[in-house]
């Protein structure tokens, strides 16, 4: 399922362009972005991070610092929530260097469920533990793109946006991490 | 490596939690107080040196 959100018409990110110009002459007429991305981010960094008093003070920090950069702000036909996110990434990274807060992955059965027909495992209890254990030996770019790719169900132009790269790289590079995960899979005991 | 803890099957925050933690005016006041204090700018000291500049070579 595509994050509609992201994938929004040309219409829309027309409105979006008028509401960051304005917001550019008056921080107050930033409230309706606020308003429309604070979910969006609250939960990119909830799936990220394990204490919520932090998560809150990231998402907040997060439209902070995009209100006091809006100015350097280009629009380039692409939703202004690729930038916010990017501005989130930062901030987490930021937090975690001020041990703010452990990096956290939250994910569900189900999700496990779908990682073990990518890796082409059977779903059992062992494989489960060995695939947890495999996620977390992977370095923080393959991660985050598995993250994306598979428990947030982002398309691959999403993914390379967020991350500024091309469509493809996104796509070359998330296929790697799958092989990386899976080399570390069968490793594991 | 970065310590990364999973947690699994964990309770998501529904969306009205999620944006009852909404709080515009705290982003407004702290992008008040971030705003660059005029003496603390670059463009500050430029001016700054600039008129002096032109002062003394005009009492010269």
């Amino acid at each position: 399922m595509l994050n509609s959100m992201y994938h929004m018409s040309s219409v829309l990110l027309e409105e979006e362009r008028i509401q960051i110009e304005s917001a550019k002459k008056n921080p107050e007429k930033f409230g309706p972005l606020y308003r429309k991305y604070y979910e969006p981010i609250f939960r990119y960094v909830y799936k990220r991070m394990d204490d919520l008093d932090t998560i809150e003070d990231v998402t907040s920090m997060v439209f902070v610092k995009a209100l006091a950069n809006l100015h350097k702000y280009e629009f380039r036909g692409i939703p202004f929530s690729s930038w916010l996110f990017r501005i989130a990434k930062s901030e987490l990274n930021q937090a975690f260097r001020n041990k703010k807060g452990e990096r956290t992955v939250r994910l569900d059965k189900v999700i496990i469920g779908h990682m073990m027909e990518e890796m082409i495992e059977n779903d059992s209890e062992v494989n489960r533990n060995k695939l947890l254990s495999a996620l977390t030996r992977l370095k923080a770019d393959q991660l985050e793109l598995i993250e994306m790719r598979f428990f947030e169900k982002r398309s691959f132009r999403e993914i390379g946006d967020l991350l500024e790269m091309t469509e493809n790289n996104a796509k070359v590079k998330t296929f790697r991490a799958v092989n990386k995960l899976k080399q570390l899979f069968n490793k594991l005991e | 490596m970065q310590k990364i803890k999973i947690i699994i099957d964990g309770i998501e925050p529904s969306k009205n939690e999620i944006n009852s933690k909404q709080n515009f005016s705290k982003v407004l006041k702290e992008h008040e107080k971030s705003k660059p204090i005029i003496f603390r700018s670059p463009w500050f000291y430029g001016i700054i040196g600039l008129s002096s500049l032109l002062f003394f070579t005009l009492v010269k």
